[in-house]
């Protein structure tokens, strides 16, 4: 197994430097000048040459790249052209509050959307399973915007339970961090609910017409040792694949709750950047991001192999 | 079997349900209020970005105004009044300024005439009015610890308007932070302005944070606009940044803030209905929203093409594309804001009426042959967006346009702008843009009014006779003289120049819980929290 982990990673810086060149090369042909942009509008042509010359935006397309790719393998992501702050000092004030709402997404999905999707499987074409195909349809289809003004009604405007903004960190107690998390949560969840409910439900209502399913049966298994032991396993593969779909495209997902409920999260961070064309914080994010992506990738696919022995790695 | 099922799915349901429950309830009503006493939260126009006000103006003037003081300060009328200046004598071509006694800077520092040279010296190198000045200060000196000249080249009875430019005020930093060069960032912020910059709790793109500056000297005239005493009155104040307008006044309802400093057109409907909040009007702090045309190209480099431009807009058109109500904006035909002193209706008689034929017929006398007009909307940028597109819609009123929309977000737009290539080449030929009020208050700080071709902005009008009538009115002495010359220029502007299109004035307004403060001054351009108590 070390010997895959060591080739997969090895493979993936491969990946990862191809894809911030292309990156960078997107950056660049988008158009855009953060020396005009960081000067503003009251600039002489000289101050924002001046200002050009200090972000090194004058050094040819090639030894900018490498410039950054050089100093990011020591260990150093660059400074923000714009706040001339450490870019490594801006994600990590900007990691915590995503960070935590995509583990409590995930982990609101999870705990919702399983159970969920089974009891909907115990019954196909019952009203319960209609209600939650139903109610999964109109799930996937609903923005999260809209959810999320409805939640601040109902829950901050009409009920005062819930902020309707911000984030508490961490350090000011689990319990305020929790509090601030409830309505961004939901609004993200709503959508992977959806999706992993309907997986598990399809593959739950797949598995539990095996014959080694009426086999246990006629073996005399109970309905809990036969959903959780022998069903829910051989769903487990599908449901892990959409987790870790789930958690690549929650990056994605999170700049329009961050945006709504006024997260100061890597979303806004990612957006604030490419509008401004702060290309160390961009390039620093997408590096970020696909390193993320392939460390879940790689781990989805070691827990293929723990949840189904058949599967090796 | 099957009831065995059903009790697996109550019980599930009921963790479910607890699950859910344990969630919300662990929250209180108001639990997401001030948790430091003395705290004012406000929700302020944009993210703070830079601590330099030289080489970044924009929302960093607003921080600034609360960590900064100046020399002179504009009043809710816009006049000039004094600031930092104890008093100060002029004579032909020389000002000779004293400090107040006792001003402070953060760090305990006095201020001292070094600081303040120091600090006009760098301003003057970046700000328009300060490179307007430095083609007229012969010297700036100290005269003691807090006394300093200014010497002109010669008489100027404009020098303190120029001086107090509210677009881009010329604060005063500690002499060694001013030493920086014009175009690097000063990354500290130690001032002797109200409040104290409190750097460790600076969390970008979601929170800025000051404390009241106990040992700030402020003056004896009561606060208004910019100038008089601005004094904090609360011990501590919060910049929230909440980028989604709805959100802002769902904050301000549930008291999670105090105050929006500009609330979005469209959810002044919305506060309206929460008798506890109340908007404020700031007639100094509108948005003029305008047209700029490239002049170095077809068509717009001739005037009947740039003044058939002025025949296509319909004001209420695109101003209702902008804001959605005619109680957030006002008609300006005027080059100057319309709430400015030297505003007029000069020359606009024959554009107060779209005339679509009109445009044509002088598009045609400007000899246009189908050269494309590349009109560049700012994607992201709902407002400009709008109003590009309702006046992409007026553009096609005449058939014989060859118009080419192109879309991109603000950044690509920035960059665009500055190409003076043809707008077939990669150039451009419109773009909507809006201006604060102050930066079309006058001839001289007239930002978009410039036309000295290549110097100019974005656009490169250059029409040398309006730029004499336009840098020789701070030559004059009265009222009455300045009022005249710039309805000339105006007229001039309207006949031949035309430096822009003008499309409209934008309401800005704040809204305030007013069960929990007290005190908000409508103020030009941005929004200082001093003079704000708290009820609650």
């Amino acid at each position: 197994m070390l010997a895959y982990v060591l080739i997969r990673l090895g493979g993936s810086v491969i990946v990862v430097a191809v894809v911030s060149l292309i990156v960078f090369s997107l950056t660049v042909i988008s158009g855009g000048d953060p020396a005009l942009i960081f000067a503003g509008d009251i600039a002489s042509a000289a101050d924002v040459e001046a200002i050009r010359l200090r972000m090194g935006l004058d050094q040819p397309f090639f030894k900018r790249f490498f410039g950054w790719a050089f100093t990011v393998l020591h260990g150093n992501l660059g400074t923000s052209l714009f706040t001339s702050t450490p870019v490594s000092s801006l994600i990590r004030q900007r990691l915590e509050p995503t960070a935590t709402l995509t583990v409590a997404t995930i982990v609101t999905s999870i705990v919702v959307a399983v159970p969920i999707g089974i009891m909907a499987a115990l019954r196909p074409d019952s009203w319960l399973d209609q209600l939650v195909v139903a109610s999964c349809s109109v799930a996937f289809a609903v923005p999260g915007f809209i959810v999320g003004y409805v939640l601040i009604y109902l829950f901050s405007l009409k009920l005062g339970l819930l902020p309707v903004q911000g984030y508490a960190p961490l350090s000011s107690g689990l319990g305020n961090t929790l509090r601030t998390l409830v309505l961004p949560t939901a609004t993200l969840s709503l959508v992977y609910v959806a999706l992993l409910a309907r997986t598990t439900r399809a593959g739950m209502i797949d598995v539990l017409a095996q014959d080694f399913i009426r086999t246990a049966r006629a073996k005399g298994a109970g309905t809990v040792r036969i959903m959780f032991r022998h069903a829910l396993r051989n769903t487990a593969n599908a449901i892990l694949t959409v987790v870790g779909l789930g958690i690549a495209s929650l990056l994605g997902g999170v700049v329009i709750v961050e945006t709504v409920f006024g997260l100061p999260g890597l979303g806004r961070l990612t957006v604030d950047a490419v509008m401004n064309r702060d290309y160390p914080v961009i390039q620093a994010l997408i590096l970020l991001a696909a390193s993320l992506k392939i460390v879940v990738n790689l781990v989805i696919d070691l827990l293929y192999a723990v949840v189904d022995r058949r599967i090796e790695v | 079997m099957n009831n065995m099922l059903s009790m697996n799915r109550r019980r599930l349901l009921g963790s479910l349900a607890a699950t859910s429950l344990g969630a919300a309830g662990s929250g209180v009503a108001g639990l997401a209020r001030a948790q430091t006493p003395g705290t004012l939260r406000a929700v302020v126009a944009s993210d703070l970005r830079s601590l330099d006000p030289v080489t970044t103006p924009g929302v960093t003037i607003q921080h600034a105004l609360m960590v900064y003081d100046v020399l002179f300060a504009r009043n809710h009328a816009l006049e000039v009044k004094p600031q930092m200046v104890a008093d100060w004598t002029v004579g032909d071509t020389e000002y000779r300024f004293t400090l107040r006694p006792g001003l402070e800077f953060h760090d305990g520092s006095k201020v001292t005439s070094a600081d303040v040279v120091a600090s006009y010296r760098r301003w003057s190198q970046r700000s328009a009015s300060g490179q307007l000045l430095a083609t007229l200060v012969a010297e700036a000196r100290e005269d003691g610890p807090t006394s300093f000249v200014i010497v002109l080249k010669r008489k100027f009875p404009a020098f303190l308007e120029v001086l107090c430019d509210p677009v881009t005020p010329m604060f005063v930093m500690r002499q060694a932070d001013a030493a920086k060069p014009a175009t690097e960032a000063v990354t500290t912020a130690i001032g002797s302005g109200p409040f104290r910059f409190v750097p460790r709790e600076w969390l970008q793109g979601s929170r800025v944070v000051y404390v009241r500056n106990p040992n700030y000297v402020g003056r004896t005239e009561p606060a208004s606009g910019w100038a008089g005493n601005a004094t904090a009155k609360v011990e501590r104040v919060e910049w929230i940044s909440i980028p989604d307008p709805a959100t802002q006044v769902a904050a301000l309802r549930t008291g999670e803030v105090h105050m929006i400093e500009n609330i979005a057109g469209e959810q002044i409907l919305e506060a309206r209905k929460d008798s506890r909040i109340e908007l404020l009007d700031n007639p100094g702090r509108g948005a003029y929203t305008l047209a700029i045309l490239n002049q170095l190209h077809p068509p717009f480099d001739n005037v009947k093409a740039r003044q058939a431009m002025l025949h296509l807009v319909d004001q209420d058109e695109l101003m209702l594309g902008a804001t959605g109500s005619p109680a957030l904006y006002e008609k300006c035909h005027s080059f100057f804001a319309c709430n400015s002193p030297y505003a007029s209706d000069e020359g606009a008689a024959p554009y107060r009426r779209p005339d679509p034929a009109a445009a044509a017929r002088l598009f045609a006398e400007a000899g246009y042959r189908g050269e494309p007009i590349v009109i560049m909307m700012a994607a992201e940028q709902p407002i400009w967006l709008n109003i590009s597109q309702v006046l992409l819609a007026a553009l096609r009123k005449v058939p014989s346009l060859n118009v080419r929309p192109v879309s991109m977000d603000w950044g690509a737009l920035v960059a665009r702008r500055a190409n003076k290539s043809p707008p077939g080449s990669g150039g451009w030929s419109i773009f909507v843009t809006t201006g604060a009020s102050t930066s079309l208050s006058n001839p001289l700080m007239h930002f978009f009014g410039r036309a000295n071709c290549d110097n100019a902005w974005f656009g490169w009008p250059c029409d040398e006779q309006a730029e004499q009538m336009r840098t020789s009115w701070g030559d004059l002495a009265t009222d009455a003289e300045r009022k005249a010359a710039a309805r000339a220029l105006q007229a001039r502007w309207f006949q031949q120049t035309v430096p822009f299109v003008p499309l409209g004035f934008m309401k800005t307004t704040t809204a305030y819980r007013k069960d929990m403060i007290r005190g908000v001054l409508s103020t030009p351009l941005r929004a200082p929290q001093w003079n704000i108590e708290l009820l609650t």
